[in-house]
């Protein structure tokens, strides 16, 4: 894996010339798949990618979706990551519509049985499709439903050990979901296949207001926070290290900032790999 | 207990119901995420019919569009083709006749900026055509005949030049416009009225010889020559004569 271990930026659309023309040192860079289905986007993605390792992640594959991914969507996905030969393609434990709707956001899944069946042939289909292996994300959730029997972390791994899909560990997910339904983060921490694990995300949150609060909500606009950092440390001893990536989506600070964080993030990384460096001497 | 299929029609009916006090707060977050997500992908392919009416006046119709007609494609760059004709059935289409076809204007540059990069179809393809065949028309390509005012209004909003915006007179006349991007760059190109036909009846699919014909065979070839400049079509593929459907005229 070219970017083994090391610190990455989710590179956005308003992003692109400043990186074209700093070229910055970072390790890698993620994009979000469906923003260069299409459009002079595509052109940029291809001269980063000259460069620099590029992770494709999804958010409209629909994998927890009853009736199926979307085969044209999937087929596009296809087509891009054969263009850009990215060294990782991932998606979200989530559903974006039903009955051919599609309504833009990573809706929660009701974890059970039948879903985990479903959710485990839509991801084989993927990989099938794709010819590789996937990741798969830990979303983000602001309710849970009654029928829900399996635990989240506990999922995942049955997915992985199911499909043979890897795992994206995004600490912010964990920290925001553990607030919004009372789960304890390092329990879930334990609970992942720490072999599966594949890559880490780290974002901001905020504070719901008004009709939303009392809950966090992933917002992705803002500094990852103090608490969100420690759990990644806690990661890193629990699961090891693995790529990590820096996630802003709205508010975008100047790119200088999202390199700052990755730098933060790859301090945390060496000081890992020197820590089990000295556990192997000892 | 619900099926998943069940459970997830039921979910998104929720989401997409005209919201209540009584929304518990979680699927409250869900619900303003997507009308949220959904209002900001049209602002992004509506960047001068957001700019004409506000954001506030923008976010309201275009919040009750997403309820009415949400995506059929994950790809969110296709979405938003019917807001326009949205727009013309709206009451706001009384205050601003032009509003329509501003958003048709916007939509149809979105929609060259996202399509397929495909070269023109190289005239000389021509020289070895098959005796009857049709142009497919390039994947970037819009016709839109539109009131002559609402070019003018939608350049002069997207730069912002009040000056110009206020001098602009009502023209309720046609202007029949071609949008692509053949070369990688994007074109707005006024025709004459005859061209404007026999681009939209090769675009379409219809045979060469009867739409040429319409226009007489003197300017046929000049005609032919101007739109195969334009990079109008991207390909030709034959059709058997006896398959022919008439021009639409």
């Amino acid at each position: 894996m070219p970017a083994s271990a090391s610190a990455g930026i989710g590179l956005r659309l308003p992003h692109h010339t400043d990186f074209l023309a700093m070229q910055p040192s970072t390790g890698w860079v993620e994009v979000h798949s469906e923003n260069y289905f299409s459009g002079p986007a595509l052109v940029v993605l291809e001269r980063v990618r000259a460069d620099y390792p590029v992770s494709l992640h999804g958010v409209g594959l629909s994998l927890g979706s009853a009736t199926g991914v979307d085969d044209t969507h999937l087929e596009r996905l296809k087509v891009l990551a054969d263009r850009i030969a990215p060294f990782l393609v991932s998606e979200h434990l989530a559903w974006t519509g039903a009955d051919g709707t599609h309504l833009a956001d990573l809706l929660p899944l009701p974890l059970h049985e039948e879903s985990l069946e479903i959710f485990c042939r839509n991801v084989t289909h993927a990989q099938e499709v794709l010819k590789r292996q996937i990741l798969v994300e830990n979303p983000t959730t602001y309710l849970s439903f009654p029928e829900s029997t399996i635990p989240e972390p506990d999922f995942l791994a049955e997915v992985s050990r199911r499909t043979g899909c890897g795992l994206i560990c995004d600490i912010n997910n964990i920290f925001v979901s553990a607030h919004n339904h009372g789960w304890d983060a390092q329990t879930y921490l334990r609970a992942l296949p720490r072999e599966a694990v594949a890559e880490y995300h780290l974002a901001g949150h905020m504070p719901g207001e008004a009709e939303s609060a009392g809950l966090l909500l992933d917002t992705h606009d803002c500094a990852i926070s103090p608490a969100v950092w420690a759990l990644f440390d806690e990661a890193l001893r629990i699961i090891g290290p693995c790529p990590v990536m820096i996630e802003r989506d709205a508010r975008l600070p100047a790119l200088s900032v999202l390199l700052e964080e990755a730098a933060l993030a790859q301090t945390r990384l060496d000081a890992q790999a020197r820590s089990a460096d000295r556990v192997l001497v000892a | 207990m619900y099926s998943l299929r069940d459970r997830q029609k039921k979910f998104q009916a929720a989401l997409l119901a005209i919201s209540t006090n009584e929304t518990p707060n979680g699927l409250a977050v869900y619900r303003n995420n997507v009308r949220g997500n959904l209002t900001l992908t049209l602002k992004l392919a509506f960047p001068a019919t957001l700019k004409l009416i506000g954001e506030d006046c923008f976010y309201a119709y275009a919040e009750q569009f997403v309820l009415a007609q949400p995506p059929r494609n994950a790809d969110l760059h296709l979405y938003g083709e019917a807001f326009p004709a949205y727009l013309a059935a709206s009451t706001l289409a009384g205050q601003l006749p032009y509003l329509a076809d501003v958003a048709w204007l916007d939509w149809a540059v979105h929609h060259a900026l996202h399509a397929a990069e495909t070269p023109p179809l190289d005239p000389q393809t021509l020289v070895h055509a098959p005796e009857s065949f049709s142009f497919i028309g390039h994947p970037s390509l819009s016709l839109l005949a539109l009131r002559r005012d609402a070019q003018a209004i939608w350049a002069a909003v997207l730069e912002e030049d009040d000056n110009r915006l206020a001098g602009i007179l009502p023209d309720d006349s046609v202007a029949p416009l071609i949008i692509l991007r053949p070369r990688g760059s994007l074109e707005i190109i006024e025709l004459s009225p005859a061209m404007f036909d026999l681009a939209l009846t090769l675009a379409s699919g219809f045979p060469l010889d009867p739409a040429l014909a319409v226009i007489g065979e003197e300017e046929a070839a000049q005609a032919l020559g101007l739109l195969l400049s334009y990079g109008l079509f991207s390909g030709i593929t034959p059709k058997a004569t006896e398959e022919l459907p008439c021009p639409p005229r």
